[in-house]
């Protein structure tokens, strides 16, 4: 085969298109071989022949076993994470459930009873479901000697009459009326707002000697005043042996 | 493992390994392609072949691979040029000036799909004819030329952009 420039070039060529047969191309591999200088234009193929004859292009070891390397990880992902999205989305159905109905039952397990506590005024009276809270009544259970250990926050509402403040209290002592509930519905509006003291002793008393229901508000309330006075009275006493004693300690600080 | 004997066994492991390449691709040209190649990968593998059952066992892992690949990469499709480019990022310039033009035109080399590496191979190294490799591949030979002539074009493209 000629080796000028021009034929080797077109077999070069025609190699490139897979149109020689194994002799050309055979010839080519010795021709570049032999030729460690050739022309321009055939200095590429002269670079790639080299890389055959060196073998550049052979597989390491590590590509060779990366042809037979199980990809267990990749398998093993799908099978871990397809189990695990179900699971998610079970997770996430539950927690949904949960959020739409275990929440409501639970403010449904709450609101019965802070709406009984919020509304036993009124529940004689439906025009008066959530009128403005004008006057919380703060009913004391006196437990033996201890001072008022327990009480109820019970809202009254406006244009609420004697009469239903009577039963409103009655309902709340009879009715067992969980106290945090009472409170609760009353909470938002009772630091601003007036409070009445009753004390249950004085409810019931007030019933077995048939008062009217304006005689027994009336009780109740110098009952309250009457508390509150003493309090006042009881606190100006502290206060004034408070004063009484930090003028002693002084006056004793002052000789030593 | 001889070349006459994995020619036996390469041709009654083919409907094998189409079976199992389809199940990952479907009935497909990329099923074909996919034992095609594998069928070239396991002549690279060929000396580590001891008996039929390896081959098989082999096979049907390089087939499994090639399919994941294929899966893969018809998720997010790479240009070659950006691989080239990924693999001149992982190897820093400043280190590739320190190897010799050879050890960075393999660089460069080994950066060709696996297909036409092993093609190239096998024609201009293992010195097998169109014939033969055709018989390795299971296809024609004209289908060998033409896989054989992509490979060289893509080779060329690479060896040119170097020499520039």
């Amino acid at each position: 085969m000629k080796t000028d420039e021009k034929n080797v070039l077109n077999l070069c060529e025609r190699m490139m298109d897979g149109l020689t047969s194994e002799d050309e191309e055979t010839f080519l591999t010795d021709f570049f071989a032999s030729n460690p200088d050739v022309p321009d234009s055939l200095k590429c193929y002269k670079t790639m022949f080299s890389l055959l004859a060196e073998d550049k292009i052979d597989f390491t070891e590590k590509e060779i076993n990366q042809f037979v390397e199980e990809r267990k990880r990749r398998v093993i992902s799908c099978r871990i994470w397809k189990p695990l999205a179900v699971a998610a989305s079970i997770t996430i159905v539950c927690l949904l459930g949960w959020w739409k109905f275990g929440l409501q039952t639970e403010k449904n397990s709450l609101e019965p009873s802070m709406e009984k506590a919020a509304h036993v005024v009124a529940r004689t009276k439906p025009q008066l479901v959530f009128p403005i809270v004008k006057q919380t009544v703060v009913h004391h259970q006196r437990v033996g000697n201890s001072n008022f250990e327990k009480s109820r926050v019970i809202p009254v509402y406006e244009g609420v009459d004697k009469n239903s403040i009577k039963w409103e209290l009655n309902a709340a002592v009879d009715d067992n009326v969980p106290e945090t509930n009472l409170l609760t519905a009353s909470g938002e509006a009772s630091d601003s707002l007036k409070k009445v003291h009753f004390s249950k002793e004085l409810t019931l008393s007030a019933h077995k000697l048939s008062l009217t229901d304006e005689e027994i508000v009336n009780e109740m309330l110098s009952e309250v005043l009457f508390e509150i006075r003493s309090e006042q009275r009881q606190l100006l006493h502290e206060n004034e042996d408070i004063i009484r004693i930090s003028r002693q300690v002084n006056k004793e600080s002052c000789a030593y | 493992m001889q070349q006459t004997e994995f020619n036996q066994t390469a041709t009654q492991l083919r409907p094998f390994l189409l079976g199992l390449a389809k199940h990952y691709l479907g009935d497909s040209s990329d099923a074909e392609d996919a034992v095609q190649e594998g069928m070239l990968k396991l002549w690279i593998l060929r000396l580590q072949i001891d008996n039929k059952e390896k081959m098989a066992h082999f096979g049907s892992v390089v087939v499994k691979n090639i399919c994941l690949n294929v899966l893969r990469k018809s998720r997010t499709e790479v240009a070659l040029e950006e691989v080239m480019e990924e693999t001149s990022v992982r190897t820093p310039y400043a280190v590739l000036e320190e190897h010799e033009n050879n050890e960075r035109l393999k660089v460069i080399v080994h950066a060709l799909p696996d297909k036409y590496r092993a093609v190239i191979k096998m024609r201009n190294v293992d010195g097998l004819s169109y014939q033969e490799i055709a018989e390795v591949m299971g296809c024609s030979e004209s289908a060998t030329r033409v896989l054989l002539s992509r490979a060289r074009h893509l080779l060329m493209e690479k060896i040119e952009k170097f020499e520039k």
